[in-house]
């Protein structure tokens, strides 16, 4: 299988602190990936420097063969990485199918002149067509035109999840999706991971919670202190000393 | 060189106009635009107790400061602090109309004509090849005394202690136990206080008029982004730098162009150094 | 009474012209999220060079080329464009208050050009002869219903044009990035761009609307294009509604008629400049009331915009 996002010897200051140091990993392309590891280990200062909302300091990143990692947060995204955030506010003011209608247009500017004459319905179609669907699936469909800052914090991070598979990503970047999720829904969001895999969409995953990540991940990689101590399957890394240790706290 | 002078005078005042405004900014949280109305307050009251009560210019000068930071502790009392949680964009429009409304009344209770401070400025004098009047040197003994104050209060007291907490991270200064509201009415009257001086010293080195207030603002705005976030010292060297830069400018270019040096100045260092050119902190982007 | 009714005649034509600029601030900042306090500046551009190519006297000014009156606007209008574009590629680099206070600085800057260019601007005395459109068809008076007539269906062109980006794809983008730049970025939109954009169509758009302005007020001075007007454009917004599609225009028929009927009260020369001071006192009061008790203003952002009737209809395949 070939490795979809290759991340080498990446590294990231900010002033003093060493937030990520020189990290390595490599993410087959259709698996799923989880990066685990307690708060501070650089996890998602990690994913801000391949989704490019920050630049390394050292190393490179690459994307389906092409360098990323001086490519702005849009291009990156154009090419087919999409991420979420660890707090899914989304676009609070708009209806959530706006929400979602913000991510299937396929420009990366939409042009004023055609926003005045008015030539954009066609195009937006397809666009209104994969939106009610994902409503569909989601069970979100009431909820359509109502303020996404109106909705409980469970369906926003739905929305959040939508919104991403609107973009027809190639690669899924999850940051904490199952935090703040209470566990009769966590099987529900495992379930989505299974269906976007299936469609044939890469994932890497960071988050706490780790019978969430046993439970999905194909490849788990074990950040502390803004380097990669460990990886390999699940079952074997929770079990490699170094990374107990860290998760008992002996070292920071 | 006689610019030099003119420049100081200008910088010291703008220093003392723009203290005040830089603590609002740093403990409360927003934009003040208000402030200009309180210079052009104190401007009034100050040329009401030395023309009308007869008074010593510098008791006059003193009492009006001291009666316009009172109304700024009222006002913010009366209109700010309703309007606490609503965000740095509410307050910083609320606080327009409210300098609306102050020019307005002020207008009202003092009138739309110019006036002069019927002060003498003293007998001129020569150093070097400076020419100054005894009166210059005093406004700028003044506002150097008066910020040297300042900043003594803020870092040997107690309660100027707590005012530098709050400016630097509220909410912190808050749950460690400083007690918010007396940091507030300190600030709020301080600051006014000031604004109340720096308009009696502008209306001595020029006139008092109700325009004052909206024509200072935009260079005490300048003068606070320049300074940055952080310390006296920084408002305190950006009101001295824009004083020397419009008034050295006046070698070159027209006096008329005055303010758009001081604007250029600040145009230019946002652009380069957004962060203002003495603050150590990143400029954080809000919104 | 003939008197009255020309007044507010004036008061709405005011009062329309002020709905065109709310309208065009409410993309910027209502919409796009940028927090413009500049607007006299690009409207100074516009109007000022829409005045001076359509100039014929040409005794004390370097440069009076007497252009055509329809020339003239688009001139004008050109001109806004451009200046939006000077300032915003360097202004847009910092945000929110920061943003604020270096459009403020530039529209400053502006009228002080204004006043001192005096070769071409005739600085503080300014323009007082110039024609305006369709003067044939009324005479004296009468032409102020016909201005009045003219401004609010320029307005309603502005507030149609406004209905159309905001329901497009292209408001949709603004008004994400408004509420979170970061998601909008990661979902691939060039955001700075759309800032841009919006920026110069609204210098464009300033830059067209200057000469209604001066249409009205007949003279073209440095003075009238003070922060003054800046702050009333934005009070009228905030009354009537930031972010909705009518609230412009209900904020400045309201803000105008209560300011402006102040002018009512006929009294003594002293009485006169109470009056004039009691504008800017309503003024105040009114902006900080609505900030107190209904910041989101009368029409908001939820009820013009949101409602599942306002969701365009986009055509199955």
């Amino acid at each position: 299988m070939t490795a979809i996002l290759e991340v080498t010897d990446v590294t990231k200051r900010f002033g003093g602190v060493v937030a990520v140091s020189g990290a390595s990993l490599s993410v087959p392309e259709g698996a799923v990936v989880a990066v685990i590891g307690p708060n501070g280990a650089g996890k998602t200062s990690l994913f801000n420097v391949v989704s490019g909302f920050e630049t390394p300091d050292g190393g490179t990143v690459t994307f389906r063969g092409s360098q990323v990692h001086r490519l702005q947060p849009w291009q990156i995204a154009r090419l087919g990485l999409v991420r979420s955030f660890q707090t899914p506010v989304g676009f609070p003011a708009l209806s959530v199918w706006e929400n979602l209608m913000v991510a299937g247009s396929a420009r990366e500017a939409e042009p004023v002149l055609a926003a005045l004459s008015g030539r954009w319905r066609d195009r937006e179609a397809d666009a209104d067509r994969r939106a009610n669907e994902l409503l569909e699936q989601l069970n979100l469909h009431d909820a359509r035109d109502l303020r996404l800052a109106d909705l409980t914090p469970g369906d926003i991070k739905l929305v959040d999840f939508a919104r991403q598979l609107m973009m027809q990503p190639r690669m899924m970047l999850l940051d904490e999706p199952a935090s703040g999720v209470d566990p009769a829904s966590i099987g529900r969001l495992s379930g989505l991971i299974a269906d976007v895999r299936a469609q044939g969409i890469t994932v890497l995953v960071i988050d706490h919670n780790i019978g969430f990540v046993l439970g999905i991940a194909d490849h788990v990689h074990v950040m502390a202190l803004g380097e990669v101590i460990a990886d390999g399957k699940p079952a074997d890394v929770i079990q490699d000393p170094a990374v107990v240790e860290i998760y008992l706290g002996k070292r920071a | 060189m006689q610019n030099i002078i003119f420049g100081l005078i200008t910088g010291s005042i703008l220093a003392t106009a723009t203290v005040g405004f830089s603590m609002i900014r740093q403990t409360e949280g927003f934009i003040n635009i208000a402030h200009g109305q309180f210079l052009t307050l104190g401007a009034f009251l100050g040329f009401f107790f030395v023309s009308t009560a007869g008074l010593n210019v510098f008791l006059g000068g003193l009492i009006a400061a001291a009666l316009v930071g009172v109304a700024g502790v009222v006002v913010s009392r009366i209109v700010f602090r309703p309007i606490a949680d609503s965000g740095p964009l509410a307050q910083l429009f609320t606080s327009i109309g409210l300098a609306f409304l102050l020019f307005g009344l002020i207008r009202v209770a003092f009138g739309a004509s110019v006036k002069f401070f019927p002060t003498s400025f003293g007998t001129r004098f020569d150093i070097g090849s400076v020419n100054v009047t005894v009166g210059e040197i005093l406004i700028v003994a003044v506002a150097g005394v008066s910020v040297a104050a300042l900043a003594l209060f803020l870092t040997k007291t107690r309660l100027g202690t707590w005012i530098r907490a709050t400016a630097s991270n509220p909410s912190l200064a808050e749950v460690r136990g400083v007690p918010v509201e007396r940091v507030s009415v300190a600030v709020w009257f301080v600051a006014s206080a000031f604004a109340g001086l720096a308009g009696v010293m502008i209306g001595l080195i020029s006139n008092v008029n109700s325009e004052m207030g909206f024509q200072q603002i935009l260079i005490i705005l300048a003068a606070a982004v320049l300074g940055g976030l952080g310390s006296i010292y920084g408002v305190l060297a950006a009101g001295l730098l824009l004083g020397l830069a419009m008034d050295l400018s006046a070698l070159i270019i027209p006096t008329a162009y005055r303010s758009v040096v001081a604007f250029g100045v600040l145009i230019l260092v946002l652009l380069v150094r957004p962060q203002g050119l003495f603050s150590t902190a990143t400029r954080k982007e809000a919104g | 009474m003939i008197g009255v009714f020309f007044f507010f005649v004036g008061v709405l034509t005011l009062a329309g012209i002020y709905a065109i600029l709310a309208m065009i601030l409410n993309l910027e900042a209502g919409w796009a999220g940028m927090w413009d306090l500049g607007i006299a500046g690009l409207l100074a551009v516009g109007g000022y060079t829409f005045i001076i190519v359509t100039q014929t006297q040409s005794d004390d000014v370097v440069f009076a080329p007497g252009l055509p009156m329809w020339m003239g606007i688009i001139l004008g209008s050109l001109a806004g464009g451009v200046a939006a574009l000077i300032i915003g590629v360097p202004s847009l680099r910092v945000r929110g208050e920061y943003f604020l206070i270096t459009t403020l600085a530039f529209a400053e800057v502006i009228r002080q050009l204004a006043v001192n260019l005096n070769s071409i601007t005739r600085g503080t005395v300014g323009f007082n002869q110039f024609d305006r459109p369709f003067e044939a068809l009324a005479e004296g008076r009468g032409y102020r219903v016909l201005l009045l007539v003219l401004v609010w269906v320029v307005a309603g062109i502005v507030y149609i044009l406004m209905r159309r980006l905001v329901h497009a794809p292209y408001g949709r983008v603004l008004r994400a990035f408004r509420d979170n730049d970061p998601v909008a970025l990661s979902l691939g939109k060039h955001t700075n761009r759309h800032r841009i954009q919006t920026f110069v169509l609204a210098g464009l758009l300033y830059g067209a609307a200057a000469p209604l302005y001066l249409w009205f007020l007949r003279i073209a001075t440095p003075s009238i294009f003070s922060s003054e007007v800046t702050f009333v454009a934005w009070t009228a917004l905030v009354i009537g509604g930031i972010a909705s599609k009518s609230g412009p225009i209900v904020g400045s028929i309201i803000l105008l008629l209560v300011t402006e009927s102040v002018a009512l009260l006929q009294g003594s020369a002293e009485f006169a400049v109470v009056l004039a001071s009691t504008r800017f006192i309503v003024l105040g009061l009114v902006l900080i009331l609505v900030m107190r008790f209904r910041p989101a203003g009368l029409v908001t952002e939820q009820q013009s915009l949101a409602a599942a009737s306002n969701r365009v209809q986009v055509r199955s395949s």
